[in-house]
């Protein structure tokens, strides 16, 4: 688990050991500082730190995560005409399915079944960058491109948790529950930023 | 089944249809590269291809030309002088005029002539027609020639010679017209890669390498296309830098065993 929050340190400390930033890159810092705060905030109420109400906390900051991934898909220059509709169109919708979610639970847990829905979401946006990046017309080298390895960390990391989410509560009680978590989530955490890291370091976006 | 080796079971079938797309996408962008690759080289061949097809042609019709003119038009004017130096002289100033305008008709026609399929080089080979453009350079007055080819013993092979001969004609057009040099040296150097370098040094007004390559690929610029397109059949290379004397310096290296 510490692990998995430390990571998110490796690419912010190579966001800024990295000269030359595109643009889009910004909305990933943010996304890794949101990240990184949301998990210190979990781990500081998990060991009794600090007393918040965690409810409000998680649904803020999931909704705040979801949607800068959504900006940093939408601000990609591949993405054009039809294609830069469908995100904010997905973006929104999800957002209103995820609020819809918690107050008809009426904001009393951590709405898995919304979690797995933006997994869902983020996951048709990764599949809609492949798409784009593959039908370029003059190709180009994927393992260069910036965008190529942030859309491989997010389709690793939010492929493999959606089950995770879609069954945790039925899960959640099972003794395997922590191993799982760990497998799958903190592992791919870590994976997932360390392909954001190399990201930083390519200097062809798209 | 336990619902947990399900959810297992699910999300590690989701982790492999991920790790299945990424390599599925990097393979396909592979194959498309190569193929991407492949029909540039093919196009790039048929380009040169057809550039030697169309200068062979070109060349073909200069000499044509040239002989027409040399032998045809050339004689005739000759012609022309004899019968007016035998015609009765009732009007000797208007006849001595026709007969210094058909003089200078028949210098203008054999310089063209030249200018179109340079008899030296057929017979005498590059050095020796790169030295008498120089020579005819020199003659108009204004300018110094230096010419340096002591390397060259033997006639070069000719399918680079009268390229290479097109481009440095060229290029001395060219800075004739544009550079407003006083001065002019020529030194061509058989290197022992097989190759040979051909450096131009003038104390005119220069190109460099960026503005070289810029005006290439505008529109018009001609001179400088054709010396690109012959330079790229070639396979040969130039160069435009400035010395630390303040001239320009313009050097073409290309192989020899074409």
């Amino acid at each position: 688990m510490y692990f998995s929050i430390g990571s998110t340190l490796l690419p912010v400390v190579t966001y800024f050991f990295t000269k030359s930033h595109f643009k889009s890159s910004k909305w990933l810092l943010v996304y890794l500082l949101t990240s990184f705060s949301f998990e210190l905030i979990i781990l500081a109420i998990d060991k009794k730190i600090v007393f918040l109400d965690i409810r409000y906390i998680i649904h803020s900051c999931l909704i705040f995560e979801y949607l800068i991934v959504s900006f940093y898909f939408n601000y990609q220059k591949i993405f054009t005409n039809h294609f830069r509709n469908i995100i904010p169109a997905l973006a929104i919708f999800a957002t209103i399915i995820y609020l819809t979610l918690i107050l008809n639970d009426k904001f009393l847990r951590f709405n898995t079944i919304g979690c797995a829905l933006f997994c869902f979401v983020i996951i048709v946006y990764c599949i809609l960058g492949f798409i784009k990046l593959v039908k370029r017309d003059i190709p180009v080298f994927l393992e260069q491109t910036s965008f190529f390895w942030t859309i491989c960390g997010f389709l690793l990391f939010y492929s493999g948790n959606f089950f995770l989410f879609i069954f945790w509560a039925q899960i959640s009680p099972s003794k395997l529950y922590p191993t799982l978590w760990f497998f799958v989530h903190d592992v791919l955490n870590i994976i997932k930023y360390i392909f954001i890291a190399i990201s930083f370091t390519k200097k062809q976006d798209q | 089944m336990t619902l947990d080796t399900l959810v297992m079971i699910g999300i590690t079938g989701m982790i492999t249809l991920s790790f299945g797309l990424i390599y599925f996408v990097v393979f396909h962008q592979r194959r498309v590269f190569k193929y991407h690759i492949e029909k540039m080289k093919a196009q790039q061949e048929h380009e040169q291809q057809l550039q030697i097809v169309t200068q062979e042609a070109q060349e073909q019709t200069m000499s044509r030309l040239a002989s027409e003119l040399h032998d045809d038009v050339g004689v005739t004017l000759s012609s022309v002088k004899l019968f007016l130096s035998k015609s009765s002289n009732k009007n000797p100033e208007l006849i001595q005029q026709s007969q210094q305008l058909l003089d200078e008709s028949i210098e203008k026609i054999r310089n063209l002539s030249h200018q179109l399929h340079p008899a030296t080089l057929q017979h005498l080979g590059l050095a020796i027609a790169i030295q008498s453009m120089l020579s005819v350079i020199e003659r108009s007055g204004s300018i110094r020639t230096e010419f340096d080819a002591t390397t060259i013993t033997e006639k070069l092979p000719e399918q680079i010679e009268l390229p290479l001969f097109r481009i440095v004609q060229e290029l001395l057009n060219n800075l004739m017209k544009h550079s407003g040099l006083s001065k002019i040296s020529i030194m061509m150097l058989l290197q022992q890669e097989n190759s040979l370098s051909i450096k131009i040094n003038h104390d005119g007004i220069g190109l460099d390498n960026e503005t070289y390559q810029a005006e290439i690929l505008k529109k018009g610029a001609i001179g400088l296309k054709s010396i690109y397109n012959r330079l790229q059949l070639l396979k040969g290379t130039i160069n435009f830098e400035e010395l630390q004397s303040q001239d320009f310096q313009i050097s073409i290296t290309t192989p020899l065993n074409q």
